[in-house]
């Protein structure tokens, strides 16, 4: 039986930075800043999360 | 539920299966985009194809070619386990697809600074968007083959251990540069025919 992955919230994290970017590009670069910064925290957490597993 | 003794299914990891779904979601992307271009590419006065500069691009083209064969060699290198020539090549690989994106920005920068831009006419709206957006995934690229990298520095592939990491991205980089084949053929050299 294949295992699952646990739950977890980083992939959204990720997910709503990307988006906050895209939006920021539209409205305002500090958005998209905002949205770097976000990109950062959820892809280290995600692969940190990841590397623990 | 896992699949029986004998099926083809076994080889497909997770992972590969994955990165396969998101590729093919991306050449309908791409396709999209390529149709577009090839319709609106001569619909225009204004720039057009002819203002491209050809063998320029043809140059960083080709430094983005070299960087799949590149990152080839450095898969071989860690299927051998080895640590340091698997590093190697691909730090040249993330250089030399640095410099493709240099060449595009660089490129950008030239036709922006003639006047040729994004709202110019249909075809700058077409290219830009079409090149602009295989930049971008260029981009995502490097940042991922990056932090393949840094985890590869942090002894994470010792062993063949987490190699279907380096696998997921390397077919990620692999199709970047395939899909510029393709738009380089009909962006830049059916300009020169047509």
């Amino acid at each position: 039986m294949e295992r699952l992955p646990a739950p977890t919230l980083w992939p959204a994290t990720v997910g709503a930075a990307v988006a906050l970017i895209a939006f920021g590009i539209a409205t305002s670069l500090a958005l998209s800043a905002l949205g770097v910064l976000l990109l950062a925290y959820g892809l280290v957490g995600w692969i940190k999360e990841l590397r623990r597993g | 539920m896992s699949a029986p003794e004998g099926d083809p299914a076994r080889l497909w990891r997770q992972p590969i299966v994955g990165i396969a779904a998101f590729i093919f979601s991306e050449v309908t992307f791409f396709g999209a985009l390529i149709v577009a271009y090839l319709e609106y590419r001569t619909r225009s006065p204004g720039p057009g194809p002819h203002d491209l500069d050809v063998p320029r691009t043809l140059i960083f083209s080709l430094f983005l070619f070299a960087s799949s064969g590149t990152v080839y060699l450095a898969e071989r290198r860690l299927a051998r386990d080895d640590q340091r020539g698997f590093l190697t090549w691909w730090l040249v690989s993330i250089g030399l697809g640095a410099v493709f994106l240099i060449g595009q920005v660089t490129e950008y920068a030239r036709l922006y600074a003639d006047g040729v831009t994004i709202g110019t006419n249909l075809f700058t709206s077409a290219f830009f968007t079409l090149t602009g957006f295989h930049g971008l995934h260029v981009f995502v690229g490097l940042i991922a083959l990056s932090i393949i990298g840094l985890l590869g520095r942090a002894g994470d592939f010792r062993g063949g251990r987490r190699r279907v990491a380096v696998d997921s991205v390397s077919i990620y980089w692999h199709f970047v540069d395939g899909i510029w084949v393709v738009i380089f053929s009909l962006v830049y050299l059916l300009g020169l025919v047509s």
